[in-house]
């Protein structure tokens, strides 16, 4: 589904010379699979996730998304691309602070043109699935971390990617909110869904199918 | 020193943010500095007291044609009127003055040729009346204000020195006028010009016993009441007078009562409506100048939440954190109105320049005493209220904003919410609103402006301007002592005036064609009773040879022209008025009271209406009566005065020293002044109005460009401050599209509102000026559709910019927060 090859990213640092944040990086990930993506702070984990996600196009190599080559394809391709497939959770949740629960779950499925009729049935969908039905009307304020994130997982899948992102998603959660959190990537991953998470947890790494080591930009 | 400290640190503050600044300076040096010339203009022409010793015991006087003494039916003061309120009225004024305005000829001084002057001719007495004397020498005595008395003049300090060199022995020396030579006895202090202008003040040395003493209202009165008497009881003191002169010696020519203004409020009255339009304009400036700066201010707090945060923290009291901020904005203020003041200083003279000098009657007679526009106390003052006003006014809610910060919430940048809070969204919002509608205001005002002048310049005149010129000459009776003399006289210079290369044609008339208002004549058409209680219609009266109507290409629409004396030709309005669907050919009218001693006149042409120029008495003025030049001349020859002589011109230019070679030729003693095309006449016809369009118009864009900035710097801030969210939503799927439609909707709603209530606010501001300005004009469709497109541009430029950067937020960038 995924394949990277030869990919690098780098900022430049001044007078010709450059600043490497991941360096040749061959990846392949299959449909279906859980990749933990792991290493310490600076090897360019988050970064690799934001290649990933298409958000970043500022690299080098080459990039194939189910056959694609993403690479080749023009910034508005990528964000299509990224749209009709991607899916995103992020350690701090990222949801829209002056919308209720219902809208933040509504959003992603305004963005792809959904009908009313449709977004209407997915949301009403997500929220049961994922039992929130009585937060619908709540600001996400009203709700604590670990509600949070499960409105982002929520959103991130409610317009059914082929693949799911998530940075660091336990992160701001206590153990037992954390826990939750993977086992419900556990179940979406059982279900089908193909799952990248970076993380500095081993206990969540062993949620996944595998784990990628980064140090200083290599894959290790 | 708490105090110096809190200067210190906001002046570091605002050197270390140049650009936040610079924007907030020049945003209130606009404002400021358009209100502080506006101010110096009003204070300048409405409130400077007049430079009189006895100013506030002096009123103008009027002639009421009824009893109740109102201003709609006023006349000026005839002889008859002057002398009985001097004979009877001892015990209601210490003193009764008159003038009567008049340009004369002065011959060559040294290397000066000869020239016409604007002049007065006033009562003996007009000088100690107002209470000023002359700078040098003396006033008039009452042995030289007779009928045929010695040849004396007192000249103004500006003829003095521009004409004379300021010679200090001018006292005793001589001056040829209207071919008289006239000795200098009095120079009036600097800058006094009053009344009419004048550069020339004669003995007005009234004849003794003119057959016109008692209709021919032409006199400026001033009159100095007595001490302790209110200007009602003044009035109704007059009222009695004039039953007891009417009993004493009946003449339907009597005055019945007197409208008395005081002096000062005669000069402003007309002018103070005009002048409200522009204050309200400049006024809508400094507001939305204000609800920017506060913005910016505001905008300023919410970026430094974190500072204030950690100064609560370290023990900071909420008053403390409101006069730090209350010193930025304080600051600000200073720098703002210092600018503004330079910034009034280089407006104020292009203001006088192009204000309406000498097209305004009353507008231009605040110009005749120490009318100055200067930078003075009474400005600063101003412009430090001002200051205050706008610095701690609107400085203070973003200081109170300040001062409430949550402590735990704003120090913590990750906890920072990714918008506004509502409450501060609400009152950024508000001041954009209240700019928007201010500016909608002021564009519709501006637009209704232009709208007024554009319908004003293409009215038609009811007659050609193209290849006309048009010059005056003074016909004085010092000249031409009698009417055959004037009559010849006037016929040797239109036979010159035919006589120089490319004229087709040359006439004369009485007033210039473009200033119909001058002459007001008393009339009643025949079988029909007179308009109570005044006794008589006002139509404007034209003096004027054969030919005159073809010669301007006025339309003859019925009958002929002049051929025999009492006769006259009557414009289409006044014929419908006075004899409605009926043949006025032959019809007569009445000059003066039906019972009155002055001739019946038939009509004997029709003409098409003119344009009627603005004047108190629009509405009044039925239409134009024009009557044969040489028959005027036998029955009002001091009527006839001033000449207008007009020529037609083929498309060869015909130059002015073909036009003075000419009148030398026909009469060495005569000047021609103001020679102008009508077309030029035309232009400059309207000059109040375009002082008011053009103002109220540059106060309009300045409005909607200082509205803009501030709907961009809220919007800017907005998406400065909602970046992560917009990455969010760029990592969601939105398009670029998409958030640029976000943003724009924003714009868009607080622009609705503030159309809204500017559709609001200027619809009261129509209905405050209206109950001072019958004839102000108010906006149509069109007014408002261009206002809401203007409104709608300048709205969508400043939700663009940061639309667009809203749009391009690096999802990569913003959420780098992780």
């Amino acid at each position: 589904m995924i394949r990277l090859h030869n990919v690098e990213r780098s900022y430049p640092l001044g007078r010709g010379q450059l600043f490497y944040v991941l360096r040749d990086i061959d990846l392949d990930i299959s449909q279906g699979d859980f990749v933990s993506v792991m290493g310490p702070s600076g090897a360019g984990k988050s970064t690799l996730l934001h290649i990933l996600g298409m958000h970043d196009h500022g690299w080098t190599g080459e990039y194939f998304f189910d056959e694609t080559a993403t690479h080749h394809l023009k910034a508005k391709e990528r964000a299509s691309l990224r749209n009709e497939k991607i899916g995103f959770v992020f350690q701090q949740y990222h949801l829209l602070d002056d919308l209720t629960v219902y809208e933040n779950l509504d959003i992603p499925l305004s963005y792809r043109h959904y009908s009313k009729s449709e977004r209407t049935a997915l949301v009403g969908d997500a929220l049961d699935r994922f039992q929130i039905v009585g937060k619908k009307d709540l600001y996400p304020r009203q709700l604590s971390g670990g509600q949070q994130q499960l409105v982002g997982v929520a959103r991130a899948i409610i317009a059914q990617p082929k693949l799911l992102l998530a940075d660091e998603p336990t992160g701001n959660l206590h153990s037992s909110q954390g826990e939750e959190i993977m086992k419900l990537f556990r179940k979406l991953n059982e279900e089908g869904m193909t799952i990248v998470q970076v993380t500095h947890s081993e206990k969540n790494a062993s949620y996944g199918k595998r784990i990628v080591q980064l140090r200083d930009g290599w894959i290790v | 020193m708490l105090m110096w400290g809190d200067f210190k640190y906001a002046a570091r503050m605002l050197i270390k943010s140049p650009a936040f600044s610079l924007v907030a300076i020049v945003t209130l040096a606009l404002g400021i500095g358009a209100n502080t010339a506006i101010f110096s203009v009003v204070e300048g022409t409405l409130l400077r007291p007049l430079p009189f010793a006895n100013a506030s015991r002096l009123v103008r006087l009027y002639e009421a044609v009824d009893d109740n003494g109102s201003r709609g039916s006023t006349l000026n003061l005839s002889e008859q009127t002057f002398r009985q309120w001097r004979e009877f009225g001892g015990n209601i004024f210490e003193g009764v003055a008159s003038a009567a305005g008049t340009n004369v000829t002065v011959g060559a001084i040294s290397n000066n040729p000869a020239r016409s002057v604007a002049a007065a001719r006033i009562s003996a007495n007009f000088f100690s009346v107002v209470g000023l004397p002359p700078a040098l020498g003396r006033a008039f005595t009452e042995g030289e204000d007779i009928e045929g008395g010695p040849k004396v003049v007192i000249i103004s300090d500006d003829f003095w020195r521009q004409q004379l060199n300021g010679r200090a022995d001018v006292l005793g020396t001589t001056i040829s006028i209207d071919g008289n030579l006239h000795t200098i006895i009095g120079v009036m202090p600097k800058m006094f010009r009053h009344p009419y202008r004048a550069n020339l003040w004669l003995p007005l040395a009234l004849p003794a016993n003119s057959p016109t003493q008692g209709t021919n209202h032409y006199l400026y009165g001033v009159g100095h009441l007595r001490k302790g008497l209110t200007i009602a009881q003044a009035g109704e003191a007059v009222r009695r007078m004039c039953a007891t002169i009417n009993q004493a010696r009946p003449d339907p020519n009597n005055a019945r009562a007197a409208y008395m203004p005081p002096l000062r409020e005669s000069f402003v009255m007309d002018l103070r409506p005009k002048i409200l339009v522009i204050v309200i304009a400049a006024l809508c400036v400094l507001l939305i100048a204000a609800a920017n700066f506060a913005g910016l201010l505001l905008t300023r707090v919410i970026e430094h939440e974190g500072e204030f945060s950690l100064r609560r923290a370290l023990g900071a009291s909420w008053r403390r954190l409101v006069r730090q901020q209350l010193m930025q904005g304080l600051v600000l203020a200073m720098l703002g109105t210092l600018c503004g003041l330079f910034l009034a200083s280089w407006i104020t003279p292009a203001l006088v320049a192009m204000s309406p000098e000498g097209a305004d009657a009353t507008g231009s007679a605040m110009r005749e005493f120490d009318y100055a526009v200067r930078l003075d106390w009474p400005l600063f003052g101003f412009a430090t209220a001002v200051m205050f006003l706008v610095g701690l006014g609107f400085g203070f809610l973003p200081a109170i904003h300040a001062s409430r910060i949550d402590l735990r919430g704003a120090m913590n940048v990750g906890s920072r919410s990714a918008t506004l809070d509502r409450s501060t969204r609400r009152l950024l919002g508000s001041f954009v609103i209240v700019e928007l509608a201010v500016a909608c205001a002021l564009l519709m005002a501006s637009l209704t402006a232009a709208q007024y002048f554009r319908k004003l310049v293409n009215e038609s005149w009811g007659f050609e301007t193209e290849h006309r010129l048009m010059f005056y000459t003074t016909f004085s009776e010092r000249l031409f002592p009698n009417v055959t003399a004037r009559q010849q006289g006037i016929e040797r210079v239109l036979a010159e005036l035919r006589s120089i290369p490319g004229v087709l044609a040359a006439t004369a008339s009485e007033p210039s064609p473009m200033t119909s208002p001058r002459n007001l004549i008393s009339c009643n058409p025949e079988g029909a009773p007179p308009p109570e209680p005044r006794g008589f219609h006002l139509a404007y009266l034209r003096t004027i040879p054969p030919g005159y109507f073809k010669t301007v290409g006025h339309p003859l629409l019925q009958g002929r022209d002049f051929a025999d004396s009492d006769t006259c030709i009557v414009s289409k309005a006044c014929a419908q008025r006075f004899w409605p669907g009926q043949n006025p050919i032959g019809k007569r009218v009445k000059w003066g009271r039906l019972d009155g001693p002055r001739p019946w006149f038939t009509v004997v042409g029709i003409v098409g209406d003119m344009k009627a120029i603005a004047d108190p008495r629009d509405g009044e003025v039925v239409g134009m009566i024009a009557r044969p030049l040489t028959q005027m001349l036998a029955i009002a020859s001091n009527l006839v005065d001033e000449m207008t002589f007009i020529l037609q011109t083929n498309n060869n230019a015909v130059t002015e020293a073909a036009i003075r070679d000419a009148l030398a030729r026909a009469d060495s003693r005569l000047a021609a002044y103001q020679i102008i095309s009508l077309d030029q006449a035309s232009a400059d016809s309207r000059t109040t109005e375009r002082f008011i369009l053009v103002l109220v118009s540059l106060f309009g864009i300045l409005g909607l460009i200082l509205a803009a900035v501030g709907l961009y710097g809220l919007l800017s801030l907005q998406v400065a401050r909602r970046e992560r969210e917009f990455g969010i939503r760029s990592a969601l799927g939105a398009t670029a599209a998409q958030l640029i439609q976000l943003v724009s909707r924003q714009g868009a709603s607080l622009l609705g509102l503030g159309f809204m209530v500017g559709g609001f606010g200027t619809w009261g501001i129509i209905r405050l000026v209206r109950s001072q300005w019958s004839g102000l004009p108010t906006p149509n469709m069109l007014a408002w559709f261009f206002g809401a497109v203007a409104l709608c541009l300048a709205a969508g430029i400043a939700c663009w910019l940061p639309a667009r950067r809203a749009s391009r937020v690096d999802p990569v960038i913003a959420l780098r927060a992780e």
